[in-house]
């Protein structure tokens, strides 16, 4: 609906009358930015950019090495004291702009030495040297969310890509892994110690890790259709261990602080560990029983998210558990019946439960407003 | 702005390490003797994948196969023999004068099927668009050779592929 069609319906609802619609129309009016004028001087750069890219990626072997590495070097250090420069006269975009491009760029220069060099190696290596390198200037100096998710994505990407190429590794690797589990309590950690700094960057932080925490608490259920044998289990309690200390530090943070309610913190933050020791940590064969106990434990998570969501005001997280449990039904039957008859009885269960939860939502909805 | 020092040392640790990473690279091939290395394609002929055209030394070679399953416990020990490479198989660490290290190299080996089983050692280079239909017809029809490098740490570094006996440049 544009904007006068609702002043229309404004005024003919008695709302507002004639004379305050034409001067929210006035102030809306001299408020206007020409964006498409914008949008097709935008996409005329990108297109220069993107054309000037692929012309030197073309020619690519025909560029000196010199030239190359030393053009990045430049573009680098340029993208460090532009961010130096902007942060230091407090011009908040550009700066974190600046920043951003800096990440990247670090990225970029690890690509082009082991292209240049032919240094070889897991993909891991580099995305770990690269959070090891950038995050430092990141952590630092991020304010906004821009930064934030980039922090975020460095963090969880580079230890994330190392424990799953050496998920068959032993030893010490386990504990390797478990760190890597371990980093996204350690954003929403950060996110409570970062006190100090830009709003942006610490809900980027906290957004990051409350999502991959809340993704590998539900993919981590899937375990529970498969055999885990008491050596694995064993494996599993030591990979635990880091991430477990993580989420009970993050717990003890964020207790006393007012970013996250507890209703939602306790959940969020014990939940996973614990879905994760019973799946994981726990022998188990692939049963009917299992598989049970599996949606019982997920159903259990995303309720009391639910429930915490729902007591503290929080509608986005609060639609997501909805999602996730109403989700999580429908595949129920796919599950457990096989026939056609069994699955049609299956559909018939879920589809009424289903109705029933979106019922449920609708009255917790009306309560609140009734409430406020 | 506070912390300002820490914050000069986190802008300039990326380009004081990828500094300190041209500098070890530099070192190490401004002391490595090159090689040239006879090359051909290999089956399936798919040279070109991606931007890197992949070949097959075809080099000389001599010593036990078996001991590069793991390749971390084997070198390539590079040497000539009246103008042909030789790369003989020893187990690592190995003392000789040119070792190879096919990890920190990403030579792959292939072991053959039946009678003529012949191993061969594949790597592969980066080109790009414009000089690659060029370089993947030349491999397949003409001798080939890499100029190639080893640094002292073993690492096998491919120059450039150019067309067998062309003069140095």
């Amino acid at each position: 609906m544009s904007l006068d069609s609702r002043l229309e319906a404004w005024v003919e609802a008695g709302l507002i009358d004639l004379p305050t619609a034409d001067r929210i129309r006035a102030h809306e009016a001299a408020r206007e930015r020409p964006v498409a004028r914008w949008a097709i001087a935008g996409l005329g750069l990108f297109a220069v950019v993107l054309g000037i890219i692929l012309l030197i990626s073309a020619n690519w072997d025909r560029i000196p090495h010199g030239v190359k590495l030393g053009g990045h070097m430049a573009l680098l250090l340029g993208a460090a004291a532009a961010h130096w420069h902007w942060k230091s006269r407090h011009r908040l975009w550009p700066a974190e702009g600046a920043l951003f491009l800096f990440a990247g760029l670090v990225l970029a220069g690890i690509a082009l030495q082991s292209q240049v060099y032919q240094l070889t190696g897991p993909a891991w290596h580099a995305l770990l040297l690269w959070l090891a390198i950038a995050g430092p200037a990141l952590l630092l100096s991020g304010e906004t969310r821009l930064t934030g998710l980039a922090f975020s994505g460095l963090a969880l990407l580079g230890p994330a890509a190392m424990a799953a190429d050496s998920i068959d590794a032993g030893g010490w690797w386990r504990l390797a892994q478990g760190a890597a589990m371990a980093v996204p309590a350690l954003l929403v950690a950060l996110s409570f110690v970062l006190s100090e700094r830009g709003p942006g960057f610490r809900l980027a932080l906290r957004e990051g890790g409350i999502v991959a925490l809340l993704a590998g608490a539900s993919i981590v259920h899937f375990a529970w259709a498969s055999n885990i044998t008491g050596a694995q289990a064993a494996d599993n309690a030591v990979r635990l261990l880091p991430a477990a200390l993580a989420s009970a530090a993050a717990l003890a943070l964020g207790w006393q602080r007012a970013d996250i309610p507890r209703a939602i913190l306790l959940p969020l933050l014990a939940g996973p560990p614990l879905a994760f020791a019973l799946a994981l940590a726990i022998p188990h064969p692939d049963g009917m029983a299992s598989r049970l106990a599996g949606i019982a434990v997920f159903m259990a998570l995303w309720s009391a998210l639910a429930r915490g969501a729902a007591a503290s005001g929080w509608t986005s997280l609060f639609a997501v558990s909805i999602a996730a449990i109403g989700l999580r039904i429908f595949i129920i039957y796919i599950e457990l019946f096989g026939s056609l008859a069994a699955t049609g009885g299956g559909l018939v269960a879920g589809g009424l439960l289903l109705v029933g939860l979106s019922w449920l939502w609708h009255r917790i909805v009306t309560r609140r407003k009734a409430a406020a | 702005m506070t912390r300002r020092p820490l914050l000069l040392a986190a802008l300039a640790l990326p380009a004081l390490w990828l500094a300190a990473g041209i500098w070890h690279n530099e070192r190490a091939l401004s002391a490595a003797p090159e090689w040239r290395i006879p090359i051909e394609g290999y089956d399936p002929r798919d040279p070109l994948r991606g931007r890197y055209i992949q070949f097959a030394y075809a080099w000389q070679l001599s010593g036990d196969a078996a001991l590069c399953t793991d390749p971390a416990q084997c070198r390539l020990c590079l040497g000539k023999a009246g103008g042909t490479v030789v790369a003989t198989i020893a187990p690592a660490p190995a003392a000789c004068a040119h070792p190879v290290d096919l990890q920190a190299s990403a030579i792959d080996m292939r072991r053959g099927f039946g009678p003529r089983a012949e191993t061969r050692f594949t790597s592969r280079i980066f080109v790009s668009e414009t000089s690659a239909p060029l370089l993947e017809a030349q491999l397949r029809e003409g001798p080939m050779e890499v100029v190639a490098a080893v640094t002292p740490d073993g690492r096998l570094v491919n120059l450039r592929l150019q067309p067998r006996g062309q003069p140095a440049g």
